[in-house]
């Protein structure tokens, strides 16, 4: 059997023989059991030319299809040929030989066909893998070999295009900025060298200047002048001011001839303090080649070499040894069929690896070519223009730049030396002329000055004390001290208190003075702190000579209240014929006597009363009066003050005591801003007083509301009133609330009669808690006006009391 | 001990239907005052601290009923709080009964306690107010009525004893 194409012939003969039974019969001469089944044929495909070889693609590696499995001979069975005596044991027979005599006859049989049939298989799957392998191998190869070369010559063609695109781009940059570079340079080396060269030169042509100018004449000149005015300055204010301050002092040392006093109101008696004119209230102004040679076991056999030729004499025998043929067939074609697949598969495959190359190769691979060209040529152009580019950016700079430095510089020294010159000169100049007039002038001031101040000083000297002796010729009386004296002498500077002065005047002349000629004034500096009652007069007698004289009860003023506790400014001056002889500054402190304040907290309760305690402390010197009136004034219409007049003794300096008033509030609200004032009045005036504006918070345990009211209390009829009461605060448990309903306030009271019992109750309420009830009314006739009241206890306590006013021609009022 | 049987339409009930919640069934006595309160379903009894046994069936009371004087009991939520309620029985004196005006008032023995409501766990202790000088007052026209008791009121706290 040939190797090459002899699996074709073999196939082709296998395949004759199968299909002609009368061919095999001739071939083999043996008695067949039955007719030979035909096999099927094989899947292989059809042998194509080789001259124009079809592509194998590569793809999964082919399973070898197994030949069909024939139809099964079938065997016959032995038959039991009854014995003629039916009722003899029937008897053993010994297979054993026929049995092996089977097995060996149909081992080689079996091998036959296995040795035919894995040949032809072995060669053909061989070949087609091996073809599919090669294929893929040598494409693979092919690939990269065509793509590496395209690398290479892109890569090559690339770096050619770099370094020339490189260069050029490289040079034109490299011109510009050297020249840019180099102008600049050459401006900053011709500026440098100028200015060393030139500065010196013209600041010595300056200072050369400024010595042949007038400098020192004008230094000179300037100096003298202001060292004369500076002398007589000094003169006139260090000794014209002593002279005139040693005069003085002199004058005041002279021994004083007359000590008098005398009251600008010697025959009044002091005024009785009056009650200010003003209003009680100062309302207040916040988030993969596997293994090549698989293991094939062919399948089943086609059994063309079938062919149990031996005979026995026993049925049993003809059996046995039938079946062990067949087995042993079947074993003879398993064991060559893989023997001899495997070797022909390698055969078979390592031909078909060849051409299955030669058809790779011969493919085209240019697209692979050109991608490796470009990704070459890429990588070589930007590799050679960088280096291109610097290399020829560097040499162009170089050879622009000390050109171009060289022609800045050679334009621009002149100009540079020549405003260098300028500036240098001016400033030598300047410099030295100040330096120049600067010493003459200190010389000449200096110089002046030692030379007239001591004539300026013994000429200033006489003058001010020439002047100063005037001055008390002018001016012979001057006011030295001013003090506030009061009229109700108990150490405190009262608000409506008669305010007088004291004065000290001193009459530095040999002769009396005229009092008419000399007037005493006093103005307020503070605004609205004071009325002047008396804020100017002339003296009412004389002073003698050489006198010092205390006028007292001059001029007159009252602190008004809005200056308590504050200090006032004020201003007292003197003149004698109409020049100021002094003016002096006071300060008053105002306070009444009795200090009043609030003692503690001041709480309300809506409809009930509270205590209102006032502190007084007598912050005088002396006693009160022996009687002592406060009275309290607020909104009438949010707290009553059924008492708003109390009596209190007199207190002694120091004193404090609390004083109570009973304040009932009237409001709904839970606090009230309410206007306070407490005078406290005695001995004719107004002695303390305390005016102030408090939130007061309204506290009750109950708070009534009237909700509803049908009828009117004006009117006859019955009118009902509705009610609610809420336990804002009492924690009493258990205990049952007690009504009292009464009216007031009008002139017939027989007029009503609240229909029910006099006292209502109601059940507990806890805290939180609210209640409603109805109050009904008979109003037997029409009246003007009425208060219905209503009075709730809890406990046998009153809680709350809560008022109706109607009035016929107004709305209805609520008062609680 | 003067036993004064009286056949009250009262009760502590707190539901509709007339029934004491099971929470308050048992007895229960005020130390201070020696009284004795029973309440069992439907039905309560006290003995008063003078000798008096008040016995009462809850039956639940209406205004025309109250207008008539007639005794019983009268609950009412709490109008912020539905879990409790207010429970009195009310023996009007009909002899004191007055009107005027559609205003009817009229004195009475009053008990008064709160109850919690379907309290199913046993209730060891609660409180209750009892005159006998207490008022009832009643609006006709707007059939809304009020009534308690005088300052003097006794306030029995009762614990439970069974």
């Amino acid at each position: 059997m040939k190797r090459k194409n002899g699996a074709l012939v073999v196939l082709i003969s296998i395949t004759s023989t199968v299909l002609n039974p009368a061919l095999a019969d001739s071939v083999s001469g043996t008695i067949r059991p039955g007719p030979r089944p035909q096999p099927t044929a094989t899947a292989s495909p059809s042998p194509t030319p080789t001259a124009a070889p079809a592509p194998i693609r590569p793809g999964p590696r082919p399973t070898p299809t197994a030949t069909a499995t024939p139809a099964p001979i079938p065997t016959t069975e032995p038959t039991v040929i009854p014995t003629a005596d039916p009722g003899t044991e029937p008897v053993t027979v010994d297979t054993s030989t026929a049995t092996q005599e089977g097995e060996a006859d149909g081992r080689e049989d079996g091998a036959q066909e296995g040795r035919e049939r894995g040949a032809q298989d072995g060669l053909l799957e061989g070949e087609r893998e091996g073809r599919r392998d090669g294929f893929e191998r040598c494409a693979q190869e092919e690939r990269q070999r065509n793509y590496d070369t395209g690398y290479a010559e892109g890569y090559r063609s690339g770096q050619y295009d770099g370094q020339r695109e490189g260069s050029e781009r490289g040079e034109a940059d490299g011109g510009a900025q050297g020249q840019i570079d180099g102008h600049h340079d050459g401006l900053a080396r011709a500026d440098r060298d100028a200015d060393r060269d030139a500065s010196p030169v013209g600041r010595a042509r300056g200072i050369e200047e400024a010595d042949r100018s007038d400098a020192t004449d004008r230094g000179t000149r300037d100096g003298a002048v202001a060292g004369d005015r500076q002398a007589r300055e000094r003169a006139i204010e260090i000794d014209y001011a002593r002279a005139r301050e040693e005069l003085r002092n002199e004058r005041f040392a002279e021994p004083i001839r007359f000590q008098d006093e005398f009251s600008q109101r010697s025959s009044k008696a002091a005024p009785k303090a009056t009650s200010l004119l003003k209003s009680l209230f100062q309302l207040s102004s916040r988030g993969d080649f596997t293994n090549i040679t698989p293991e094939r076991d062919g399948g089943s056999a086609d059994f063309r070499y079938f062919n149990p030729s031996r005979n026995y004499s026993t049925p049993e025998e003809n059996g046995a040894y039938l079946q062990a043929y067949r087995s042993g067939y079947l074993n003879g074609f398993r064991i060559e069929y893989a023997s001899t697949f495997r070797f022909t598969y390698r055969e078979g495959h390592e031909e078909g690896a060849k051409r299955g190359c030669q058809d790779a190769r011969r493919r085209d691979y240019r697209e692979h070519f050109n991608r490796g060209f470009e990704v070459g040529r890429l990588d070589g152009y930007r590799q050679a223009y960088d280096r291109a580019y610097e290399e020829a950016r560097r040499s162009e700079y170089n050879r622009a730049f000390p050109r171009a430095s060289e022609l800045a510089y050679r334009d621009a020294y002149q100009p540079a030396y020549d405003r260098h010159f300028e500036e240098s000169r001016a400033q030598g100049y300047r410099e030295r002329v100040s330096e120049l007039y600067g010493a003459a002038f200190e010389r000449s001031r200096q110089a002046t000055f030692e030379a007239r101040y001591p004539g300026y000083a013994v000429q200033e000297t006489e003058r001010g004390r020439k002047d100063e002796a005037r001055d008390f010729v002018e001016r012979p009386v001057r006011l030295l001290a001013a003090e506030v004296l009061e009229t109700i002498d108990n150490g405190l500077m009262e608000p409506g208190e008669a305010l007088r002065l004291r004065l000290t005047l001193r009459n530095f002349a040999n002769q009396a003075i005229n009092g008419k000629d000399l007037r005493i004034k006093i103005e307020a500096l503070d605004l609205g702190s004071a009325v002047i009652t008396e804020g100017e007069a002339v003296l009412v007698r004389n002073l003698r000579e050489q006198s010092s004289t205390a006028v007292t009860n001059a001029l007159e003023f009252r602190m008004n209240e809005s200056a308590v506790r504050r200090a006032s400014r004020f201003r007292v001056t003197a003149q004698y014929q109409g020049r100021g002889i002094g003016e002096l500054s006071l300060e008053v402190n105002t306070r009444f006597q009795v200090e009043v304040a609030l003692a503690g907290e001041l709480t309300v309760k809506d409809g009930l009363p509270t205590t209102l305690k006032i502190r007084l402390t007598n912050q005088s010197l002396r006693a009160t009066d022996a009687a002592l009136k406060l009275r309290l004034a607020t909104d009438s219409g949010q707290l009553e003050v059924p008492h708003p007049e109390q009596l209190t003794g007199g207190m002694e300096p120091g004193e404090s005591r609390e004083i109570e008033f009973t304040v009932i509030g009237r409001t709904a609200q839970d606090s009230i801003r309410i206007p306070l004032a407490v005078s406290v009045n005695g001995a004719g005036r107004r002695v303390g007083l305390l005016d102030a504006t408090d939130e007061v918070p309204v506290v009750n345990d109950y708070r009534v509301t009237l909700t509803g009211a049908a009828g009117r209390l004006t009117e006859a009829g019955v009118a009902r009133m509705t009610y609610r009461v809420r336990n804002l605060g009492s924690r009493l448990l258990y205990k049952g609330l007690q009504l009292r309903i009464t009216v007031k306030n009008t002139a017939n009271t027989e007029n009503f009669a609240v229909i029910g019992p006099a006292t209502q109750y109601l059940m507990p309420l806890e805290k939180g808690e609210q209640a409603t009830f109805l109050v009904p009314v008979l109003v037997k006739a029409a009246n003007e006006s009425c208060t219905l009241e209503l009075e709730l206890q809890e406990d046998g306590h009153t809680v709350a009391i809560h008022q109706v006013n109607f009035q016929k021609t107004l709305n209805l009022s609520e008062r609680i | 001990m003067k036993k004064t049987v009286v056949t009250l339409l009262i009760g502590l009930a707190l539901s509709a239907c007339g029934k004491v919640p099971k929470g308050y069934n048992g007895k229960f006595a005020d130390a201070a005052t020696g009284a004795k309160l029973t309440l069992e379903g439907s039905q309560g009894s006290l003995v008063t601290t003078d000798g008096r046994t008040l016995e009462a069936k809850a039956k639940a009371l209406d205004f025309e009923a109250l207008v008539k004087g007639e005794p019983g009991i009268y609950l009412r939520a709490l109008a912020d709080d539905e879990k409790k309620s207010e429970v009195f029985w009310i023996f009007p004196k009909q002899e004191t009964r007055k009107q005027e005006f559609d205003f009817v008032w009229v004195e009475a023995e009053v008990l008064y306690s709160r109850f919690t409501a379907e309290k199913d766990e046993k209730v060891q202790q609660f409180k209750m107010i009892h005159c006998t000088d207490g008022m009832i007052l009643l609006d006709l026209p707007s059939r809304s009525w009020n009534g308690g008791c005088p300052d003097t009121a006794l306030e029995y706290d009762f614990v439970r004893r069974e």
